[in-house]
């Protein structure tokens, strides 16, 4: 806690005529911030009888909790996957970018890769706060190479491998040091997988479960060893049957650890899941809906043939395929244009829109209490949005970082 | 005017809460200019005292707004209250108790028992006094308050005495006054306009 002292220097910034994201609504309320946190004005005013110094009028938009990605491949050519020199500059580069789109913290992800990809990229992507030069890191999201050989989508098939010989020490050999980790996806039916995820949540990262063919028993096992997630759900799973739910049965199963519930990434980018899919995963269990990007390097760019991996990836319009076939490859819809998609399609409230993209990945990731909300003490990260959902502003620590050509004077 | 005591400042009940929600947030006063009875003080009478003493060094309250209660409270000047008293620990009545419960959850022992208020001297000593007083549940108390004498059991009785109040009301209010008090201060406003718009007209007429 800082001292009362400095707190009384520091300048007290009020956002004014907007509508912000709090307790679940949209409320008619001023955002007050003080040293790139927000604050409570009520506590200002009563104890230390204090006025903002600054007044910033919203122009009656909404404010709402920056947007947080816990799937983005790279994008604006960038691959998180290759090995470069400079990985740094690549991830500071999508850092500054996604600003544009609302998101203001970021899980890099890395597809399969081999363990001298993983040791070489690693250790250049360190967990860093969001500010002017772009989006915080809040570690890395690791989708492979335990996965499924059957539901390795786009991932190679060459580099994917198993645990069931050393279990947890696979997983190091192969990664390296988990210092820089914040999500691990793999496929619960792989021999020795509960020991793995016991260990994985045993250090804070996050499990997922994807690109595999588990039934929802496995699949219930998995989450009570501590798995909380699930990889673009439909996609890279077996396809829900009513005698045998698969993955997609978590999202109704009663066997989860009492207090828990699964958490979801859901791809909203109007190609890779079905509207009505959209639907039925919303309605059932809204809660843990997670939008995600699950974005190419092709994000930003224009047509033609980019790299995913170790592959080469084709981009028409929104969709983009492996070369050469009909298989999707990630995303290339920012996070903004899912979340005005996934509205549209699921006639959700604006708000449980906005959380799906703020609060419940915040949750996901056990940052409820500073990220993805404008509750008092929490980071000032926050995206001014016009009535339709589009990006007007973008806030990290109370400065301003990110602004829509037509709203510079 | 009053503050429960014991309730924490910042819970949604309390009236630093009620006065920041409803009035000084959507203000520019200078939270300087804003007193409210701290019902947490380690000393909760010095703390009236010093409130009284707040009040003489603004050079005195020249308005004071309030209501009252369904058993004729001002501010929280429960009856039997002396009708000279200044700011000070008051034990609510159990009816106020009950009727707060609503706001807690209809939970009674989580309803405060006791609050600081201004006394009814207090606000006797105020220049002028408005007190707001709308709905049904109210019309006895406006009855006791108005058309009968002044009471302690009826604690804003008390204005009866004071130079220059105003009582504004509703029309359900005024459910329990006999209809020719009603038809007395309705009748006021009509000789009231009479005498104000002739002067318009000639204004204009120039």
């Amino acid at each position: 806690m800082r001292g009362g002292q400095d707190e009384a220097r520091s300048p007290v910034l009020q956002f004014t005529n907007c509508r912000i994201l709090r307790g679940r609504a949209l409320l008619r309320e001023d955002l007050w911030v003080r040293e790139g946190r927000i604050v409570d004005p009520e506590k200002l005013f009563f104890e230390e009888r204090r006025v903002a110094d600054e007044q910033r009028d919203c122009g009656g938009c909404i404010l709402a909790p920056g947007f947080i990605d816990v799937q983005i491949n790279g994008g604006f050519g960038v691959d998180f996957s290759q090995a470069a020199e400079d990985v740094g500059s690549g991830v500071a580069l999508v850092a500054r970018r996604i600003l544009s789109h609302g998101v203001t913290s970021f899980c890099p992800t890395l597809v399969t890769s081999p363990p001298e990809v993983y040791h070489k990229v690693l250790p250049q992507i360190p967990v860093k706060s969001g500010g002017p030069h772009g989006a915080g890191v809040l570690g890395v999201h690791l989708e492979g190479p335990f996965i499924s050989r059957e539901k390795r989508g786009a991932h190679p098939e060459a580099h994917l491998r198993s645990f069931e010989a050393n279990a947890f020490h696979d997983v190091l050999a192969t990664y390296g040091p988990l210092d820089n980790v914040r999500i691990v996806t793999l496929a619960p039916e792989l021999g020795r997988s509960r020991e793995v995820i016991r260990a994985l949540a045993a250090r804070g990262i996050c499990v997922s479960l994807g690109h595999s063919v588990a039934d929802l028993q496995a699949a219930e096992e998995a989450v009570q060893c501590g798995a909380t997630f699930i990889t673009h759900l439909f996609n890279a799973m077996l396809p829900f049957h009513h005698r045998d739910p698969g993955i997609v049965g978590l999202l109704t199963s009663d066997r989860l650890p009492p207090g828990r519930h699964i958490f979801y990434g859901m791809i909203a980018d109007g190609t890779h899941t079905n509207p009505a899919a959209l639907r039925i995963a919303h309605r059932a269990h809204p809660q843990g809906l997670v939008l995600v990007t699950d974005a190419v390097p092709a994000l930003g760019l224009g047509n033609g043939r980019h790299t995913l991996g170790q592959q080469e990836v084709e981009v028409d319009g929104l969709t983009a395929y492996v070369a050469g076939t009909k298989t999707l490859s990630g995303s290339i819809a920012p996070m903004d244009v899912c979340v005005r998609h996934f509205l549209q399609a699921t006639g959700c409230s604006v708000e449980l829109a906005l959380e799906a993209a703020s609060l419940h990945p915040a949750q996901l990731l056990g940052l409820e209490k500073r990220k993805g909300t404008l509750d008092f003490g929490a980071d000032a990260d926050f995206v001014v949005l016009d009535d339709s959902l589009h990006v007007r502003a973008t806030y990290i620590s109370g400065e301003l970082v990110w602004q829509a050509e037509e709203a510079r004077q | 005017m009053d503050e429960y005591v014991g309730l924490p400042r910042n819970h949604p009940e309390s009236y630093h809460s009620y006065m920041w929600n409803n009035f000084f947030k959507h203000i520019d006063i200078d939270p300087k200019n804003a007193h409210i009875l701290d019902g947490n003080a380690a000393d909760l009478q010095a703390e009236c005292d010093a409130f009284e003493k707040k009040i003489k060094e603004a050079g005195g309250i020249d308005l004071f707004v309030g209501g009252i209660g369904p058993d004729g409270h001002i501010a929280f000047n429960e009856p039997g209250s002396s009708l000279v008293s200044r700011t000070r620990l008051k034990t609510l009545a159990m009816d106020t108790i009950l009727a707060n419960a609503k706001y807690f959850d209809g939970d009674l022992s989580k309803v405060p028992t006791m609050a600081l208020t201004v006394g009814v001297g207090t606000v006797m000593d105020a220049r002028e006094v408005m007190i707001l007083i709308t709905g049904a549940h109210k019309a006895f108390a406006l009855y006791k308050a108005i058309e009968e004498g002044v009471n302690h059991m009826w604690t804003v009785s008390a204005f009866q005495q004071h130079p220059r109040t105003i009582f504004v009301c509703d029309e359900d209010a005024t459910l329990e006054l006999r209809v020719k008090t009603v038809k007395y201060f309705k009748g006021l406003m009509h000789v009231h306009n009479k005498l104000v718009d002739p002067l318009y007209s000639m204004k204009e007429g120039n």
